[in-house]
């Protein structure tokens, strides 16, 4: 393949290609095909959306891969606020000591997390200078509360000892304050709305900005991104190789047939390009680039509630998982009348017991943890459905913290760009995705406009 | 000649494809926008709209575009279009003079002071006159009392009106004021001027200039009008949002003389301060 095509007038008239019809793939698609550009999408599965699919069950139980909240911002933007429903309650708890303490206010009950973190705020200066993401935690929330509830739980998320993680994991909004926290509590049991606290982090947050739920799922969302470009989206089709030229994108291999693109637009996971991309080493490095592998389980129960919160964090390592959300609280209809489903998810690495136990097994040992936490709930447990996936969330390891860093500002091959969570390997949310994906599309259209 | 139907064409051009977040700043084009908050209904129902800052004009439109705007344009409240208004915006008219009112409420409040002023003016009105004339520079003073904000294309309106003036002739624009202190309290969500589903775009003094020159009229006068109303219609909103019982609406937003006194003395100050409620624009065809 020698170049890219060009039309009469020697420009280059060659579609760009979309890896992926996720929420970021149709995003971008989205977004450059109403301004003009020729994209075609490819996507590896039977349809679109992929993981944000909901599958629902005969007895009435719909099962989604993590919590499908998104916020009335993001419903607002796509079009599809009329078919949503706006979610009236949310909270968190953190479950320690055989007890649960409200998150983020209950825990200052605690005198020895006061008057700990009290000590760390009185060592000025000490919070800019963390390098690693427990030292973060423990100059900002003081040793007690870092030791027993912070380092645990990002240590059982991520995989590695908080040490070796980059202080860029802890995520913006939780350094805005209480006050700020505070205010969005306040406006949420006012407004009679679950005002989004922690789940926007490219939009400011305020009182005007809640959570919402699509009435189809998240897969509404695709739906609505993918309008106008049916003719454009080629599913059960694999792209096998990007060809890079003189480093710069030429062409894509899909299905065993070679194709020329103006550009890729990316949503694979970082440490798969260097095998993906051809005619360049420069993505090499980022084969290193390690994704903590997760264990997701959705297990039934009667009766509704079962947990003392909607989101339950639990940071003692003597439980498999680090987080339990019954989303039934939030999103009532998830779970048929007198039901509820819980959602675990388990940290752990693709080669662990945990990886490979079968579904059923799964859901025993959760349920034998549970019973230990909340008495009664192996008596009403009705089973479990469970996912795998190799790419949970990315790891952001100090190790390779500048070659990320340096992703932000693109890729050094021109004509190739990379959205979404795993794409930009980043700790994006939902809203995120499309905030980011927009950005990056922005920085396309100019290279795209200039190129020609 | 123009004819009255492409005015017409451009205000009941209010129907447009859904989709998903608005391309451009309906007022400069640019597509250098910032989320600002959003508008929607304040009956508890989910639809809405992101609230949109354009980059360049900073002037606010909403995205999407809905398909079809609901309800009317808002009207004036009779409060603010005072008689000394109306004479600082008529000073110099000829008695015989044309005036054309857009699609708006402030015809009756012409036809008033021009009673009590004793002139012989013709006063039409876009809506419900059949007697506009189809011929280009004919009108004196053409006025858009918030009906800008609910056009969909505001700068070629104003080409439309620009050529309808006779030489010399004026047009004056009241709106909402995106720059105004009711404003950056309440437009996140629930500011007054929003009249959601019915306004698509709102205009600083800033953007207002910007539209006048786009359009190919001189800018007389950017000015700030006093409208404590927007105050109360605001609060109101935010109650009615946050779902506060109907009695407590009424007393804050009601007729009751305390709030008003004190959304007066509050409107009062953002006008001292240059922010107030409403802008006013005189836009003059050389």
């Amino acid at each position: 393949m020698a170049s890219a095509a060009k039309d009469a007038n020697g420009q280059n008239d060659a579609r760009i290609a979309v890896l992926g019809a996720g929420i970021a793939g149709l995003t971008a698609a989205n977004d450059l095909h109403r301004r003009g550009l020729p994209v075609q999408v490819y996507e590896a599965g039977k349809a679109i959306a992929g993981m944000a699919q909901s599958v629902k069950d005969e007895r009435g139980f719909t099962y989604d891969f993590g919590a499908h909240l998104i916020t009335n911002r993001l419903a607002a933007a796509l079009g599809v606020s009329a078919n949503c429903h706006t979610v009236t309650h949310y909270d968190e708890t953190v479950f320690l000591g055989g007890k649960t303490y409200s998150f983020p206010f209950g825990l200052l009950r605690s005198p020895k997390f006061v008057l700990s973190a009290v000590k760390s705020r009185l060592a000025l200066g000490s919070s800019n200078a963390a390098d690693s993401a427990a030292d973060w935690y423990r100059a900002n929330y003081g040793h007690k509360m870092a030791d027993e509830v912070a380092i645990p739980l990002v240590e059982a998320w991520s995989g590695v000892p908080a040490e070796d993680l980059s202080s860029s994991v802890i995520p913006p909004h939780v350094d805005r304050g209480i006050s700020n926290i505070l205010k969005l509590k306040v406006s949420g049991w006012a407004s009679g709305r679950a005002v989004a606290n922690g789940f926007s982090r490219e939009k400011a947050e305020s009182s005007h900005i809640w959570h919402m739920y699509p009435k189809g799922g998240v897969v509404e969302l695709c739906q609505k991104l993918a309008t106008g470009l049916e003719d454009n989206i080629a599913v059960e089709t694999r792209i096998e190789a990007i060809m890079v030229e003189n480093e710069r994108v030429v062409g894509v291999r899909a299905n065993g047939h070679d194709q020329d693109v103006a550009a890729v637009v990316s949503t694979a996971p970082l440490h798969i390009l260097p095998k993906l991309v051809q005619g360049t080493t420069s993505l090499d490095h980022l084969a290193r680039f390690r994704y903590r592998p997760m264990v997701l389980g959705s297990l039934r129960f009667k009766g509704r509630p079962l947990l003392p919160a909607v989101t339950t964090w639990v940071p003692e390592r003597e439980y498999p998982f680090f987080r339990l959300t019954e989303v039934p609280q939030s999103v009532p209809w998830l779970a048929p009348e007198g039901m509820t489903i819980i959602n675990v998810d388990i940290g752990c690495e693709t080669n662990s017991d945990y990886y490979k136990m079968d579904d059923e097994a799964i859901g025993e040992l959760c349920v034998e943890h549970l019973e230990q936490m909340f008495p009664g709930a192996r008596h009403r447990y009705d089973g479990c459905r469970v996912v795998r996936t190799p790419i949970g969330y990315p790891v952001y390891l100090r190790e390779y913290e500048a070659q990320r860093h340096a992703l932000e500002s693109g890729f050094p091959i021109e004509g190739l760009y990379s959205v979404g969570r795993n794409g930009e390997f980043a700790h994006v949310l939902m809203e995120d995705i499309y905030w980011r994906t927009l950005e990056r599309m922005k920085e396309l259209r100019a290279w795209y406009t200039s190129a020609r | 000649m123009l004819a009255k139907n492409q005015v017409n064409d451009i205000l009941s051009s209010r129907v447009e494809s859904g989709g998903t977040l608005y391309l451009h700043c309906p007022i400069c084009e640019s597509d250098v926008g910032e989320t600002e908050g959003l508008a929607g209904p304040m009956d508890g129902s989910p639809d809405g709209v992101v609230i949109m800052r354009c980059g360049e004009c900073t002037s606010i439109y909403l995205s999407p575009a809905r398909d079809v705007l609901g309800g009317s344009p808002p009207s004036l409240p009779v409060s603010v279009l005072r008689m000394n208004r109306i004479r600082t915006w008529t000073r110099g008219l000829p008695s015989t003079a044309r005036v054309l009112c857009v699609d708006c409420a402030s015809e009756r409040h012409l036809r008033a002071f021009a009673r009590a002023a004793g002139t012989d003016w013709a006063i039409e009105g876009t809506e419900s006159n059949s007697r506009i004339s189809h011929s280009s520079d004919s009108y004196d003073l053409i006025v858009l009392s918030h009906t800008l904000e609910s056009v969909r294309e505001p700068v070629e309106l104003l080409r439309h009106l620009k050529l309808l003036l006779a030489s010399g002739g004026r047009v004056v624009v009241i709106v909402s004021n995106v720059g105004s202190t009711g404003f950056r309290v309440f437009g996140g969500r629930h500011w007054s001027g929003y009249e959601y589903p019915a306004t698509r775009q709102h205009f600083n003094a800033d953007a207002l200039h910007r539209l006048g020159k786009n359009a190919g009229l001189s800018v007389r006068n950017v000015t700030t009008m006093f409208a404590s109303q927007s105050w109360l219609r605001s609060v109101k909103n935010w109650f009615r949002d946050w779902g506060v019982v109907e009695g407590w609406v009424s007393v804050v937003a009601g007729r009751w003389l305390v709030p008003q006194v004190i959304a007066a003395a509050i409107e009062g100050l953002a006008q001292l301060r240059g922010r107030g409620s409403l802008l006013v624009a005189e836009l003059e065809k050389e």
